[in-house]
């Protein structure tokens, strides 16, 4: 699917390009936390983003929501470059992305009620006082909560509830996007999938775009559209789910994908394992990051960065290894033709 | 002086439920249990009323010399009598000022210190939320007035402005504050890195919105606890300044010039002494208590101070 | 690390300046005019003009200002209003040895009295001994030390006669015996309560409990591994309190009556002598900065962490 052919939907509601974000350490070290990252999400579409820890999928989020402030490249939220933001245009922006963390236990402010947490969404978009009550308990509503909580302390909440105020909280500026930061990894399996649910039917409803991270790939298949594996900073494969779980292109996610079962993922190619720890990313190897982890590495990845190329199957990966899209009527090119190097 | 938190801080537990009424409730349960605390708030409610009702309870006026209140030879008058704790070298009532005095120790320690709690806790926020150039601007400030022994300093400026009450309360405030200020921006330092701060950022929350909603409601426990220790603390200094003579300016009632009098009687009315320096260590070492108290309450893992 | 003392350095620098600074505005810009407070209340305007124009109180701030720096940077701390212009930086120094032996004596107090007590109340926590300590070293800290030595005198050497009265006399120790320990005392509560919080930090470690787990004998975990780890920190801290104490010595030479920086600025302050208040203030913050200075310093050359950290 390419953009036109959505109509009603011209623009990728997210446009990422080239993005860098640096960190400098002591002694004039830079880390190089994300190096040259593009991708889009379209409305109503859930991009999934994996990877180990580390590999700065998490950083991509924070300079998506200008946590983070990135080193270059471009960023497009709601078709409106967010790189450069400041004071009352960054305020004005942040209801346009908003983010579901990590930690259900340290998201909310332990002082404040569930209410008045939501409520201040609500403040900021300018909601007059006396709806907000109405509308704190309609948001409440709609992420399955029931209106009593208003009055309660996150610490007399669960985990999984918890998750769901994080969620009213974002819905209340009205966002296009949402990031979810590993928003369900701290949950037990069962509450897991009924958050998973409810982003799904909240997505339905109103059409957002969720940037869905995650280091847990049974849980991107089923949540993410398409997936965008990253490793040390690069992205190494993006493609539709299917694509990527059904016949993964670069041996770093055959890897993952060896090293757990995922439903409806077939194992293609050679099995790899993956064997020590990911690189600093203070200290990235020449040429293809992945070599010294990789069962496949030859000379010219220690030595040539690959690039993302469309590769059989119709995917982008970045590996000077794994076979071409085969000639002839081209597969239909993942949706993201910007993308490349 | 940066020193060592005294139990383990355990990050993200934060049991305390915020409600005022649940937080009274547990306050009570947890006085009963204490002597020493249940003690010194005892002591503390008992020299709040003695300083508000000293017109009452005064049975002289305590800047007035007594004929009566000197013995023949011009010596204080023991106590018994007319004057239940004895006169001092001027023939005054030393009941009835230490009644007086009490007003002047309280009014001093709490006001100097809400003064230098305003200013610490305002400068360790925005320190702490800002960072930067006025982080560091901030910081070392409050180094450079660290660097000054606290009673040598205070000495220093009151014998240049010139003693009076309300410049014993501005110079105390003046040094105090810098110790908050301190603590203050240290926690904030850890709490704007909480995700709730971030979360609250990204939803497009103002600065100053984040440091009052959701910054300083974290920090009440501490100042409450620092605010205690402090009133401790103050009441020392101005007792101090007064017992060099340049704190509270005569005749005016002061503990510390009480004793500052009787130390050149000692010998023949050590009452002088005693009656004045038991009332100080009372008020301090209650205040002190409560403070503790207060701390294993309230904040279990605030630091220690000097 | 030559780096990291470089800037270490230019931080003391700056601190050193700032206080400085802070104590050249509180003698000459604060509102309060020595020259009319020399002159007394009855002094017709032009005395008092002539006493402002002696002193160099008529120029403006700012030169008076450079002029302070300058006369600083000759180690000259100006000259006292009130004992016919002798040089403040000499006063001090025939004072500061008095004192110097006051404050060294503060802190032995304070180190023998205030960490054993405190190894004491860690050991057994909560217990009788721990109630003890704990409860003495707040009553330490809340008693006003004029008061505790004007008692100490009273009793020990006015009505039994054990210790000298006042002044200084042969055998030096047994006279500075009362005032050293009232300097001690709130010090050595502090240590008490210090001590005791990095003991029971150091007791719930992970290393002592494996110790425990090895077998080893309860005195030889306190002793070997916990007592030195927690007092290291401690022991580094005295340095600093060197500079705090030549403050505390102005109330415990004025109540012992000994001849030290503590009595010289007390008298000082009767007289208005700005300039000895002064001097004493900036000799004691100079002896605080610099000893923190050097406490850095040893840390950062045990423990390399410190450098890295700002």
């Amino acid at each position: 699917m390419s953009a036109d052919q959505r109509g009603e939907r011209e623009v990728n509601v997210v446009e990422v390009e080239d993005l860098r974000v640096h960190f400098s350490r002591r002694r004039g070290v830079t880390v190089r936390a994300v190096d040259g990252v593009s991708f889009t999400v379209a409305p109503g579409e859930t991009l999934g983003l994996a990877g180990e820890s580390g590999s700065g999928k998490s950083t991509v989020a924070r300079a998506l929501l200008r946590i983070t402030d990135p080193a270059g490249g471009r960023i497009r939220i709601g078709g409106r470059d967010i790189a450069g933001l400041r004071g009352k245009n960054l305020k004005t922006f942040r209801r346009q992305m908003q983010m579901v963390y990590q930690d259900p236990y340290d998201s909310l402010d332990p002082r404040m009620k569930i209410g008045a947490t939501v409520e201040e969404a609500l403040i900021v978009r300018g909601v007059p006082a006396r709806e907000r009550a109405t509308r704190v308990r309609e948001l409440l509503d709609r992420v399955g909560l029931p209106s009593g909580l208003a009055v309660r302390y996150p610490h007399e909440l669960s985990g999984g509830q918890r998750q769901r105020v994080s969620i009213a909280r974002a819905l209340g500026v009205d966002p296009a996007v949402i990031a979810c930061d590993e928003a369900v990894s701290a949950l037990d399996v069962s509450v897991r999938a009924q958050i998973l649910n409810l982003l799904k039917d909240l997505q339905e409803d109103s059409g957002l775009a969720y940037l869905f991270i995650s280091h847990d790939l049974s849980t991107m298949r089923f949540a993410a559209d398409r997936i965008a594996i990253m490793y040390l900073g690069r992205l190494v494969e993006i493609g539709t789910g299917d694509q990527v779980f059904g016949a993964p292109r670069h041996p770093y996610t055959q890897a993952l994908l060896a090293a757990v079962p995922v439903p409806g993922a077939r194992r293609t190619g050679p099995r790899v394992r993956l064997a020590g720890e990911p690189p600093s990313p203070a200290d990235p190897p020449t040429g293809c990051a992945f070599h010294p982890r990789c069962p496949l590495a030859e000379e010219i990845c220690r030595t040539t960065r690959p690039e993302l190329a469309v590769k059989r199957g119709g995917q982008l990966a970045a590996c000077h290894l794994a076979p071409e899209a085969e000639p002839g009527p081209k597969p239909e090119p993942e949706r993201n033709p910007e993308v490349t190097p | 002086m940066t020193t060592p938190p005294e139990p383990p801080a355990v990050q993200h537990t934060e049991p305390v439920p915020p409600g005022v009424r649940d937080g009274l409730r547990r306050a009570g349960r947890s006085l009963l249990r204490d002597v020493p605390a249940l003690i010194s708030v005892a002591v503390l409610v008992l020299l709040l009323l003695a300083a508000l009702l000293a017109p009452l309870l005064a049975p002289h006026d305590p800047m007035r010399t007594y004929a009566e209140g000197l013995s023949a030879r011009g010596a204080p008058v023991p106590p018994g009598g007319d004057f239940p704790l004895g006169t001092d070298p001027n023939g005054r009532d030393v009941l009835s000022r230490l009644l007086y005095g009490a007003r002047v120790s309280l009014t001093i320690g709490v006001v100097a210190n809400g003064l230098a709690t305003l200013v610490g806790v305002t400068a360790g926020v925005v320190a702490g939320y800002f960072g930067g150039l006025v982080d560091t601007v901030i910081s070392r400030i409050t180094d450079m007035v660290m660097s000054f022994p606290i009673l040598l300093f205070c000495v220093a400026l009151i014998s240049v402005t010139g003693p009076s009450q309300r410049n014993v309360v501005l110079v105390i405030a003046l040094v105090y504050w810098t110790y908050l200020a301190r603590v203050i921006r240290g926690m904030v330092l850890s709490l704007r890195e909480r995700e709730f701060v971030t979360a609250t950022r990204t939803l497009g929350v103002g600065d100053v919105r984040i440091m009052v909603r959701h910054i300083l409601p974290h920090l009440i426990p501490a100042i409450i606890v620092y605010a205690t220790l402090g009133v401790a603390s103050s009441i020392l200094i101005e007792s101090s300044l007064s017992f060099i003579g340049v704190g509270v300016p005569v005749p005016e009632a002061s503990w510390g010039q009480m004793i500052d009098d009787g130390r050149r009687y000692y010998e023949v009315a050590p009452w002088l002494l005693f009656a004045p320096g038991l009332c100080l260590i009372a008020t301090v070492l209650a205040f002190n208590l409560a403070g503790d108290w207060l701390r294993d309450l309230l904040d279990p893992t605030a630091p220690e101070r000097r | 690390m030559t780096g990291w003392v470089l800037r270490r350095i230019g931080q003391m620098a700056l601190v050193l300046l700032g206080v400085v600074t802070l104590a050249f505005l509180m003698a000459y810009a604060v509102p309060g005019d020595p020259a009319r407070l020399i002159a007394g209340p009855n002094a017709d305007a032009a005395t008092v003009a002539s006493i402002r124009h002696q002193l160099g109180l008529d120029a403006p701030l700012w030169s008076q200002y450079t002029a302070f720096l300058g006369r600083l940077a000759r180690g000259d701390l100006g000259t006292s209003y009130a004992l016919h212009g002798a040089p403040v930086a000499e006063q001090l120094a025939q004072a500061l040895p008095t004192s110097a032996l006051i404050a060294v004596g503060g802190i032995v107090w304070q180190l023998v009295l205030g960490v054993p007590a405190g190894i004491v109340a860690a050991y057994r926590p909560k217990s009788a001994a721990d109630r003890l300590a704990t409860l003495g070293a707040l009553i330490g800290l809340s008693a006003p030390p004029f008061w505790v030595g004007l008692l100490l005198l009273y009793y020990l050497a006015y009505r039994f006669s054990i210790f000298p009265l006042n002044g200084l006399g042969d055998p030096l120790w047994w006279y500075l015996a009362l005032p050293t320990f009232t300097l001690g005392l709130a010090g050595a509560a502090w240590y008490a309560r210090m001590t005791r919080a990095q003991m029971l930090e150091v007791l719930r470690s992970p290393y002592i409990q494996m110790a425990r787990a090895k077998g080893l004998r309860e005195r030889t975990i306190l002793t070997r591994h916990a007592l030195r780890n927690a007092l290291t920190p401690l022991i580094t801290m005295i340095g600093m309190d060197f500079g705090y104490f030549l403050g505390g010595v102005l109330i415990i030479e004025s109540v012992f009556g000994l001849p030290g920086v503590g009595k010289l600025t007390y008298d000082a302050i009767d007289q208005l002598d700005v300039p000895i208040v002064t001097g004493a203030v900036l000799v004691a913050a100079f002896f605080v900065v610099v000893m923190n200075f050097l406490v850095d310093l040893t840390y950062a050359v045990v423990d390399p962490r410190v450098r890295n950290r700002r």
